[in-house]
């Protein structure tokens, strides 16, 4: 029931955020000079004054800016995203396809980087001060530092160049027709190298943000009643510590989809992952508003749901949260 | 008013006993220092095709780190880069700290409306994936160091801005301000003199990774080929060596070194700091 | 109530010899001794610093990693509990000795369900299916004169009130019917009106079990009302003990007796309007580093010797009656007060 609440009201909160979203988005873009049109015509080659006119007129380009901006909103409220004039296809569809492989490697990042950073992070909690602490300190640091697209291409050189266990690129092998588990065990071997590029950065984040809040708690009386309890070490670092410390990234795992998804745009581009990041650039490229405009617009709406659903799950976790 | 500190630990002492902090230091020093050296000991062009392509590292002394597929020296490409980076870095962030600093510190201390207003203009911003957002801009504009100096600034200024808020938000109700009120200080006295220099210090630490951050995002920038086409940096010379990735990695391997080293030592810095200024917030 | 019990030949439940405990380079507590027998309540008195905290936690070995044991023995039914091995100690946690603190609101963990913080307590120490324990969980509740037990157990501490959690921790402390209770200043965090009630709640599962009660606390009120014997520190060492009615009405050490003063509900009927109300001047650091009693700087019959001697805890003839003041000792023909 608490949840529900919750719900309804991360949802109101958040309408006005997205209507700024829309207006930015699309006004942003107009700013840019040259438009669709030109990009269309610098690529065919032929720029002549009549097809020019002709092109703006067929996408409506020629139309005074209100216009064309009330034609989105409408446009927006059917969940159509408008036309590209590069791909030829509905920006909609265009995202479409290429929607699922960003989600997967995302998600498989995130997946990473909350197993190995929370797991680190608990580790180095319970030899604090120590060696191992120290040295996995150090190596958080690193991860931290090291941009993804180069990490991202030594583990192309190490991985496919030297070693050749892993490709270099691509979501799978294509004209194998594989299927059923050797194509899962395909897939998997694409997913590798660039999810873990991408999730190094926040292995390093959740490593020292779980560190931290597993000391604050081990200070914290309840700890102490649970030791007098007679409860042994793994018990209580477990289940009385862990749940508590794992609050913290709840909060800022909300804040962290905006920079995965930075980040698939530059990882997208190195192994040449058919994602929105990739099309993302391409779009950037020829000057394809509709695209650009359409990832831009969708990775805001899934940085508010996810955010409500870190809400959500804040809620769930935290007793004393929904109680207010 | 003093601030409240005593004067026997004082924080550049801490910091100064922090072996992280001094290693990180050391590095960064290094870095400006190159980047300060670099039109002395290597004048020319980097972009000049000074000797023959593919040459690897350590096989000629007069190109130690060897030249790229044109022939264009490595190391005067590193040296010329680093300087893009801290000076994009710098200059990023110092625009993202004065907006930030701004709408935070306005936010915090009038409350009211002007935080309602202020806070969802905040998360506006915030809901843009940053690094995309940067792409935008960028392209918008002409590629040019002053287009992306001010794109990665205006990306940068919300996690400042939250910070200053709160910090602002909690020592609006502290008693020095309210005596300071009390004594007929005006608004902006109270907020430059009283209140900003003890908000500083999460301020201070959160810069370092904010110059970082910056770095990273020049970097990756330049990777995808939107850097500024008249200069090197590090991520673009990363950018065009990612075709002989497989005969000459160096080509990627030694700017992307000299990045991810630039960018360890500010989170050194950083940490370092965070240990000077804040000691009860480390749990050890 | 206190308690007319023979002295009794069977062994103590507790017997703590010369202990000696220390935070980093402060000694805080020195040579302490005290027993406590199955079914009494001793109380350990005394401002805030005197050890007595650190006693408490001592002797479930939950020192912070600041303090430690630096020497004494800790028998508990005979066994040295600072001999034991971590295994054998966990078994004795919560299950033959159990503890209440100080702080009811932060002892609890605030993402566990109240009944899930009772059946672990249980089902550490006692092999019982989960519904079982559950089942236990609601009668302790009943038994802490919890309302609405059966929706309680899925409750969450911060529904509660501070009165109600430490009830709670009381049903936790008591699960696994332990043979020893230790109550660090059970009452101090609650209100007047739930002190009496928490109180009283402790005496009555002391006699249904037989527990011996260590009761910590600076109170001499509740030492009065819910105490068998007293034992009173000061800086870390023990400066009267003995039963409760004799030593509160005649006591013999300086300390014990401003403390008396200090106390309206238990020494005169003084009132702060008949004039300056008793108080005992300076204050326990002036104590560091005084080689005899530590006392002496804030004592006004102190002798000169009273600052090199340190003074022993001596019988004085009554029942038990131990004083650590050669000074106030009652004059007998054998018993020669010497200083050590």
């Amino acid at each position: 029931m608490r949840i529900l609440k919750t719900l309804r009201r991360t949802a109101w909160q958040a309408l006005p955020t997205i209507a700024a979203i829309v207006v930015i988005d699309f006004f942003l873009l107009r700013l840019a000079p040259g438009d669709a049109a030109d990009a269309l015509a610098a690529e065919s080659g032929s720029a002549t004054e009549e097809t020019m006119t002709a092109l703006r007129a067929h996408f409506g380009l020629d139309q005074p800016l209100i216009r064309q901006f009330l034609a989105y909103v409408d446009n927006l409220a059917h969940f159509s995203l408008g036309f590209s004039p590069l791909y030829n296809m509905p920006v909609s569809r265009l995202i479409g396809e290429r929607l699922p492989g960003s989600l997967l490697l995302m998600t498989t990042a995130l997946g990473i980087a909350l197993l190995v950073g929370i797991s680190a992070g608990v580790i180095m909690s319970c030899f604090a001060g120590r060696l191992p602490d120290r040295l996995l300190s150090v190596i958080a640091l690193l991860f931290y530092s090291i941009p993804g697209f180069w990490i991202g291409l030594m583990l192309i050189v190490v991985f496919s160049v030297w070693l050749g266990w892993l490709p270099s690129g691509g979501a799978e092998t294509i004209g194998t027709g594989l299927t059923g588990l050797p194509w899962m065990l395909d897939r998997v071997r694409h997913l590798i190298l660039p999810a873990t590029s991408l999730a190094l950065f926040f292995i390093a984040i959740y490593a020292r943000l779980v560190r931290a809040s597993m000391l604050e708690v081990r200070d914290q009386d309840y700890i102490r009643t649970a030791t007098a309890k007679g409860l042994s070490r793994h018990v209580i670092t477990l289940r009385h510590m862990l749940w508590n410390g794992l609050l913290p990234i709840t909060t800022v795992a909300g804040l962290h989809v905006g920079a995965i998804l930075g980040g698939a745009v530059v990882v997208e581009t190195v192994f040449s992952w058919p994602g929105l990041g990739r099309l993302a650039f391409e779009a950037v490229l020829k000057r394809d508003f509709s695209v650009l405009l359409g990832i831009l617009l969708l990775s805001s709406f899934m940085v508010i749901i996810v955010n409500m659903l870190v809400d959500l799950l804040q809620a769930w976790l935290d007793p004393r949260i929904a109680a207010r | 008013m003093t601030q409240s500190r005593s004067p026997r630990r004082s924080p550049l002492g801490l910091f100064l006993r922090n072996p992280t902090g001094i290693a990180g230091l050391s590095i960064l020093l290094l870095v400006i220092v190159a980047a300060l050296l670099a039109p002395w000991l290597f004048p020319d062009d980097p972009l000049d095709m000074v000797t023959r392509p593919f040459l690897w590292p350590l096989t000629d002394h007069a190109f130690p780190l060897g030249s790229d597929s044109l022939g264009r020296d490595v190391l005067a490409g590193v040296m010329h880069g680093a300087r893009v980076s801290v000076v994009i870095g710098v200059a990023a962030t110092a625009i993202g700290l004065l907006i930030g600093t701004t709408i935070g510190g306005a936010a915090g201390y009038f409350g009211g409306w002007v935080d309602d207003v202020l806070v969802r203009v905040m998360e506006v911003f915030q809901t843009f994936p940053p690094f995309l957002l940067v792409v935008v801009l960028v392209s918008i504009a002409e590629p040019s160091v002053l287009t992306i100096t001010l794109a990665i600034g205006i990306v940068s200024w919300t996690t400042i801005a939250r910070l200053v808020r709160a910090e602002f938000r909690s020592l609006r109700e502290r008693d020095f301000v309210m005596a300071a009120h009390g004594l007929g200080y005006s608004s902006l006295r109270i907020v430059l003199c009283e209140i900003l220099p003890n908000a500083m210090a999460p301020v201070i630490v959160t810069s370092s990774v904010m110059v970082a951050t910056a770095i990273l995002n020049e970097a990756a920038l330049s990777f995808l080929g939107l850097g500024d086409p008249n200069l090197v940096s590090w991520g673009s010379m990363i950018g065009a060596g990612r075709d002989q990735l497989r005969t000459a990695w160096y080509l990627v391997a030694l700017p992307g070194a000299a990045l991810a080293l630039s960018v360890l030592s500010l989170n050194l810095v950083g940490d370092g700091l965070n240990d000077a200024l804040n000691p009860r917030a480390r749990g050890r | 109530m206190p308690l007319e019990f023979p002295i009794s030949a069977e062994p103590p439940l507790l017997d703590v010899r010369d202990l000696v405990i220390r935070f980093g380079d402060t000694i805080a507590v020195r040579g302490l001794d005290f027993t406590i027998r199955r079914g009494e309540t001793l109380a350990l008195v005394g401002e805030s610093g005197c050890g007595k905290s650190a006693t408490a936690l001592s002797l479930l070995r939950l020192l912070p990693p600041t303090g430690r044991i630096d020497s004494g023995t800790l028998l508990f039914e005979g066994r040295d509990i600072r001999e034991l091995r971590e295994t054998e100690l966990r078994r004795l946690r919560g299950a033959a000795i159990s503890m209440v603190f100080q702080e009811p609101m932060t002892s609890l963990n605030p993402v566990l369900s109240i009944g899930r913080q009772i059946t672990e307590a249980i089902r550490e120490h006692e092999p019982v299916s989960a519904r079982a324990a559950r089942a236990k969980a609601v009668e302790l509740l009943d038994l802490v004169r919890i309302p609405n037990a059966h929706r309680i157990v899925h409750e969450f501490p911060h529904a509660l009130s501070g009165g109600m959690r430490q009830r709670v921790m009381i049903a936790i402390a008591v699960a696994c019917q332990p043979r020893l209770l230790i109550a660090d200043e059970p009452t101090t965090a609650l209100d007047v009106t739930i002190q009496a009630q928490v109180l009283e709640l402790l005496d009555r599962l002391r006699r249904d079990l037989n527990m011996g009660l260590l009761l910590i606390t600076h109170d001499l009120g509740l030492v009065a009302d819910w105490a068998d014997r007293v034992v009173v520190m000061y800086a870390g060492r023990k400066c009267e003990e003995g039963r409760v009615d004799r030593l509160l009405h005649a006591p013999l050490h300086p300390y014990t007796k401003g403390l008396i003063a200090c106390s309206p509900s238990v020494g005169s009927d003084l009132h702060f309007r008949d004039g300056r109300m008793p108080e005992i001047a300076g204050n326990v650091a002036s104590a560091a580093g005084v080689a005899g009693c530590p006392f002496a700087p804030r004592c006004a019959s102190a002798r000169d010797d009273c600052w090199t001697a340190r003074p022993d805890p001596k019988p004085t003839g009554g029942h038990d009656h131990l004083l650590a003041c050669p000074v106030h000792a009652p004059a007998t023909g054998d018993h020669v007060l010497t200083f050590s």
